[in-house]
């Protein structure tokens, strides 16, 4: 099975940088590979080892995205196509799944495309979902439960207030809660190991977009972006265990959200 | 604007104002039969012979949009509404904001605001093309919707179900609780917990304070300890309580979006770099197995 699978390089949402000024320092922060990816990933390695084939990753970011690229690749993928391009700024989901579409595009065809449900940054869940309509493939989406037979595959479904079963034909494209597996363990060792082949930087002429192309993909800009600050009393209470457990007590009291 | 339960209905309806709309038409998503909707002045109810997909939908919403010249497409931010808008939005090449809390108005434009970098920001969007495709969030604050009877006139329009080789075969419904959300007191616990058993302390606490029991996401998705409602945060629910108690919560802002509203938070954590005490009213850094017991007893001396 051919398998092509979407990774995010994206700001860790856990380590944000804000200056003081009260600005996040979106560039100058922690950036890591969205964790359903992540897990997209795992799953794509899942299934190759039972059925055969190669797993190939797409993402779409700066150079230095691909440090974390290969720790993707370390979990078992055999390429990484990193689109790379000075002129690709803030692009938006129709912009990347755009891009995506031409670089899968290139090296079609793909039984299965597997992707995150959300982005841990942005968790809108759009890139792949526009990317499987830009490719005219069916979407199954929130996958907990991955299993195929014969010529069908099986999903099983998040949807909240229900699992949902369904069973779809190839080619595909599917998106993964973290919910369906447990990344491997990545040493660096095996990070080192990853052929330096393994790892291929496309640009956007590579794909035939032009800068006026790319320009007209874009159809919604950031204006504004703003932390949220939350103002609390962060008090720490200090001393023994049953003094800090009789002012804390007594400070809800006094707060007036315990009666007894 | 479009609907799957007359629930959503005044969150949309309310968006739709604010935006400044003239003529709202709804569109009833489901494919079970449509609520009557008395709040509307037409209604669209699709007809089809077999059950419509997400893709199917938002084939037949794009038609729509098209063939009636609607300038914003406004759906309700479910699962199933994610699903649809973004393949609605890249058929039309419509601009796309998900999970829209609010506008504002920036000079002649309406900027979309949601919350980004994982809850920590909110962020606002302009949209470039005059076709608008926006998913609205159910979390924001509810508020009444403006209910003006219009005798909703249904109008019947056709979809197609494309041969997507894609068969449901299998529906269970999770007994989903009646949940937390409402609860005036929630005492939450996260990975601080050792053992699945210990969570006898946590509701221990809970039934003394009158509280309810949530938690973080990896005690429901990964370990499998907790009910999924119990589940507080971003993929969970948010909450609201007069009382938030958080114990062995490290404060991923993941859970953070889901409880940063209520109006008077407590964290117990063993470490003090943990970035849930920036986040509290009042913390104690320490062995919750020693401080969780302790407070169950001064409170039941009193």
């Amino acid at each position: 099975m051919r398998i092509a699978v979407l990774v995010k390089y994206c700001v860790d949402p856990a380590n944000l940088r804000v200056s003081s000024d009260g600005h996040i320092d979106v560039g100058g922060s922690l950036k890591k590979i969205s964790e359903s990816d992540l897990n997209a990933v795992e799953e794509a390695v899942r299934i190759r080892e039972v059925l055969g084939g190669s797993i190939h990753l797409y993402s779409l970011g700066p150079f230095e995205a691909s440090k974390l690229l290969r720790e993707a690749l370390a979990l078992g993928a055999d390429k990484a196509y990193l689109v790379a391009d000075l002129g690709i700024r803030n692009p938006d989901s129709f912009a990347t799944a755009y891009i995506l579409s031409k670089a899968v595009r290139k090296q079609e065809p793909y039984d299965l495309i597997l992707a995150g449900d959300g982005s841990e940054d942005n968790y809108s869940g759009a890139v792949a979902i526009m990317l499987a309509e830009l490719l005219g493939v069916p979407h199954v989406a929130y996958v907990i439960r991955l299993k195929f037979a014969e010529n069908t595959a099986r999903a099983e479904r998040n949807l909240e207030e229900k699992i949902q079963s369904i069973e779809f034909s190839l080619p595909a494209l599917v998106t993964v809660a973290p919910e369906i597996n447990q990344p491997r363990f990545v040493s660096l060792l095996q990070v080192m190991q990853v052929p330096r082949d393994a790892l291929i930087t496309l640009k956007l002429e590579d794909l035939g977009i032009s800068p006026e192309d790319y320009d007209q993909c874009l159809l919604r800009e950031q204006v504004e972006l703003t932390p949220i600050l939350t103002a609390r009393k962060n008090i720490i209470i200090e001393g023994d265990l049953s003094e800090t457990t009789r002012r804390l007590i007594e400070m809800l009291r006094t707060a007036g959200v315990i009666q007894t | 604007m479009c609907v799957e339960s007359s629930s959503q209905l005044g969150t949309l309806i309310n968006l739709a104002e604010e935006i400044g709309s003239d003529e709202v038409d709804c569109i009833w998503l489901n494919t079970k039969s449509a609520e009557p909707l008395m709040e509307v002045q037409r209604l669209l109810v699709f007809e089809s012979p077999s059950t419509l997909m997400p893709e199917d939908v938002a084939a037949a919403l794009s038609e729509l949009v098209a063939g009636r010249g609607y300038e914003v497409a406004l759906l309700p931010s479910t699962r199933n509404g994610r699903e649809i808008s973004p393949r609605l939005a890249a058929k039309l090449k419509a601009g796309y904001v998900d999970s829209v809390v609010g506008i504002d108005r920036r000079n002649s434009d309406i900027l979309f605001k949601r919350l980004s970098l994982g809850g920590a920001a909110v962020e606002r969007v302009r949209i470039r093309t005059s076709v608008k495709v926006i998913s609205v969030s159910l979390q924001a604050k509810a508020e009444e919707a403006h209910v003006v009877q219009r005798n909703a006139r249904y109008d019947h329009v056709p979809a197609e179900a494309a041969d997507l080789r894609k068969t449901i075969v299998e529906e269970k419904e999770r007994t989903l609780g009646a949940g937390i959300t409402g609860a005036e007191k929630i005492v939450a616990v996260g990975r601080g917990l050792k053992k699945k058993e210990d969570l006898a302390l946590i509701e221990e606490l809970a039934k003394t304070l009158g509280a309810a029991v949530g938690c973080t996401r990896p005690l429901t998705e990964d370990l499998k300890w907790c009910p999924a409602d119990a589940q507080i945060g971003l993929s969970g629910c948010t909450i609201r309580p007069k009382l938030y108690v958080g114990i062995g919560i490290s404060g991923q802002i993941q859970h953070i979006v889901g409880m940063r509203d209520s109006e008077v938070i407590v964290a117990i954590n063993n470490d003090k770099t943990a970035p849930i005490f920036q986040h509290a009213d009042y913390g104690i850094v320490g062995d919750l197995y020693a401080i969780v017991p302790e407070i169950v007893r001064q409170l039941k001396k009193n």
